[in-house]
């Protein structure tokens, strides 16, 4: 025992010796290896080739996705509705998308007057703009549900449009609910599937551009109606002192008129008078009557213009309630795009990290290939 | 037989020379069955595992390229495979059992050392008990054992130095149960 514990690898040395033997049939089973190698070496062997195939098809998979262009997931659709603003154009030839292309329906300026706002005017009347876009395999029922969504917030669906591979939406909101409405959109997807985009501008300058207009007008309004006034006056006053002047013509007309007398020269100067007073008398007569005529002229000029500025003063109120009105909704356009498995792929594991991944794949295929080749072939 | 002679004969062996596989035969069979025999525990099983292993060698000896490694190392790695195919084939495995021994040694000392590594061998795992068996009946360096294995190599010399520490544990625990 003692010479066990001496040296415990000697004694494995010893005993794995001793168990080398060959087998009882040693001599029969050499030969049929012996014989088999004979059979086998006049066989024609086709060697296998070496080529780490698999190793090879990951590698050339994972260069592939390093130099495929990660494109667009989707297409962002075109809706065009007469009624409602023009929603968004994508810029085919670029690929830019420029503020105005980017799928805000920008509002046209209401008036191409820019007026210098005073930075104590902190009023706020802010218009929002809503775009949203929306990958799903299930367009057809996602457009469904988005336009019974957008009806139970009480708005309006401006146009809807929705094939097997994209739909959109255009339609416009109460303000008051956009929060709400926005976030049941998002619990209709996860939110990898899900891009949104809101825009704000205050409409201040609008809203200060009409307000001075409306001062304006109201001033003109003013001035009209007092030069109006103003008018009328003169016109009695001149009106009546003419009408005295002809009266009293007809006055002293009537008393030539009435004088009898045969004395010949009076009767020579009462004709020379009427003579004078006939002339004078039809002088104030046109001088009325071209007052009047003139009168008549300028009042009527002064109620059109009066009427086209209250008129205008009727479109500008018009044009503020439009302004308040879409302040106090939100209008906006949602994109449903179908989307691939492989585009799913791409939007978990973008293809920089496919690539690493397949790297890593062939890589290992290779060692674990190269390992049981060199044994087991 | 060095590496280098086991190469050459491998060579000739794959170009069909009859020789050369006879040699080899003569220098391997021995391990191997050694090796079969102290796994399966049956003569009769090891011999058809023997006979089994050594086709599927011919078989795939056109395929074999050295780059390195021993052809012993190769057809060990070979018969490992072929147990464990019987073992999935037949459902079962082969339990070590320590009263089965080869009762063909010659000495009686020879017997007893038998007799005692297969009580130490009893008292090991699996694991170990492979490892004893490549590093000393299949007499592979270390390196070989890894490849056969399909360990590393640092493993291996870590795993076969445990084994003998356990190995010794367990005669030391024999001794003291014999004193007493």
């Amino acid at each position: 025992m003692n010479r066990i514990n001496n040296n415990i690898q000697d004694f494995f040395t010893k005993w794995g010796r001793a168990q080398r033997q060959f087998p009882s049939s040693h001599e029969v089973l050499k030969s049929e290896i012996l014989e088999k190698l004979s059979r086998e070496s006049c066989k024609v062997t086709r060697v296998h080739s070496r080529m780490p195939w698999f190793s090879v098809a990951f590698a050339g998979l994972a260069v592939l996705m390093f130099f495929i262009t990660p494109g667009q997931v989707g297409r962002i659709t075109r809706v065009i509705n007469p009624a409602a603003p023009m929603p968004f154009a994508e810029d085919a030839k670029s690929g830019q998308v420029s503020k105005e292309s980017a799928g805000f329906p920008i509002a046209p300026p209401y008036y191409p007057y820019e007026p210098n706002i005073p930075i104590a005017d902190t009023r706020e009347f802010l218009k929002t703009d809503y775009q949203a876009t929306v990958y799903t395999r299930n367009v057809g029922e996602l457009a469904q549900r988005i336009q019974t969504i957008i009806r139970d917030f009480g708005g309006r669906v401006d146009s809807a449009s929705s094939s097997s591979r994209w739909g959109s939406v255009s339609f416009v909101v109460p303000a008051d609910w956009f929060d709400e409405f926005r976030d049941d959109i998002k619990s209709l997807v996860r939110a990898r599937f899900f891009i949104e985009e809101i825009s704000t501008e205050n409409l201040l300058s609008q809203e200060k551009s009409i307000e001075q207009q409306q001062e304006q007008t109201q001033e003109t309004l003013t001035e009209l109606k007092t030069d109006r006034g103003q008018l009328i006056l003169t016109h009695r006053s001149s009106a009546t002192s003419i009408q005295s002047r002809l009266d009293a013509i007809r006055s002293e007309l009537a008393v030539l008129q009435a004088e009898v007398t045969n004395n010949e020269t009076r009767l020579a100067q009462i004709a020379v008078r009427k003579q004078e007073l006939f002339i004078e008398k039809n002088a104030f007569e046109t001088r009325l009557a071209a007052e009047n005529a003139e009168y008549a002229k300028k009042l009527n000029l002064f109620d059109l213009q009066i009427r086209g500025v209250e008129k205008n003063l009727v479109y500008l109120d018009d044009q503020e309630e439009e302004l308040l009105d879409t302040v106090a909704t939100v209008r906006g356009t949602i994109s449903l795009n179908w989307i691939s498995v492989w585009s799913i792929v791409h939007l978990y594991f973008p293809l920089c990290w496919l690539s690493l991944i397949l790297i890593v794949v062939a890589v290992a295929v290779y060692v674990v290939r190269r390992r049981r080749f060199r044994f087991l072939i | 037989m060095s590496s280098g002679e086991e190469q050459l004969l491998a060579q000739k062996a794959q170009g069909g020379d009859r020789e050369a596989l006879g040699a080899l035969w003569e220098a391997l069979t021995p391990k191997l069955f050694g090796y079969l025999i102290n796994v399966t525990r049956d003569p009769v099983l090891a011999e058809d595992l023997l006979q089994t292993t050594w086709m599927r060698a011919i078989d795939a000896l056109p395929r074999f390229q050295p780059r390195g490694i021993r052809i012993s190392a190769w057809l060990f790695a070979i018969a490992r495979n072929e147990c464990r195919q019987y073992w999935r084939k037949s459902g079962w495995e082969i339990l070590f059992d320590p009263i089965k021994h080869d009762l063909a040694d010659n000495g009686r000392e020879e017997l007893e050392d038998k007799i005692l590594a297969d009580q130490i061998l009893f008292n090991l795992s699996e694991d170990d008990r492979e490892i004893l068996r490549l590093r000393y009946i299949a007499d592979l360096p270390l390196n070989d054992i890894a490849r056969v294995l399909n360990l590393n190599f640092v493993t291996v010399r870590v795993r076969v130095h445990r084994a003998l520490t356990r190995a010794r544990a367990v005669l030391d625990s024999q001794n003291y149960e014999s004193h007493k």
